[in-house]
């Protein structure tokens, strides 16, 4: 499955300056109702070892999000943020292109912002509810490509 | 390559909710329930949510 890198603006001392940044669709769910499935844009971050969203996502799924297992984030610079751990559901689903990749996990959700390292506030896309379960190509600046990852058998 | 660049130019605070191809923005609001009313009441089921960022910062992980 394919997705497109995304351009953001920023200005430095009036001068604009372009960035291609992995920001993603992906679907997230609460296993115990499927159905309700909402579409956050969050950043690819292949070196953030779990991921996280923002409480409100928690909180429009049903989830009592502080009954989750409390964890400690820390990012570059000392930043800290404390997330709360629960099963989550997440799908990639590019409009029927590709077969859609499902999975469940556990994901943080987070009351806190984000680290200021981090331009994202919606959701970090990281090992532990995500990344471990697929192979992902970055071809920057044309794509991020991400599959399911390949099960070799040995006869 | 998806450019949000005008939209997060001009919308720096809250919840933004974009079509599902990520193009164009739907409806504001200052919280996450807020946009999904608003871009259902636009006919809009399945938007792209964001949080508007920081992107004053560059990543290093």
């Amino acid at each position: 499955m394919i997705f497109p890198y995304v351009k953001v603006t920023r200005f430095l001392k009036y001068q604009k300056i372009e960035r291609l940044l992995p920001w993603i669709r992906f679907g997230i769910y609460n296993p115990e109702n499927k159905s309700n499935i909402l579409y956050p844009l969050g950043l690819l971050d292949s070196v953030s070892e779990i991921t996280f969203i923002d409480h409100e996502f928690g909180e429009e799924l049903g989830y009592d999000i502080k009954k989750g297992r409390k964890i400690e984030v820390l990012g570059v610079g000392g930043a800290k943020i404390d997330v709360y751990l629960h099963k989550v559901g997440i799908v990639l689903d590019n409009s029927g292109k590709d077969e859609n990749l499902r999975l469940e996990d556990l994901v943080g959700f987070s009351y806190n912002k984000f680290p200021p390292s981090m331009p994202q506030q919606t959701a970090i896309l990281g090992t532990l509810g995500f990344i471990r379960h697929f192979n992902i190509t970055f071809n920057y600046p044309s794509f991020i490509k991400i599959e399911n990852k390949l099960t070799l058998k040995f006869s | 390559m998806t450019d949000l660049s005008k939209i997060l130019k001009k919308h720096k605070t809250g919840w933004l909710a974009l079509t599902p191809n990520n193009e164009k923005l739907i409806a504001k609001g200052k919280t996450l329930k807020e946009v999904l009313k608003y871009a259902k009441k636009k006919g809009v089921d399945k938007p792209t949510l964001l949080k508007t960022p920081s992107i004053d910062n560059y990543f290093i992980g």
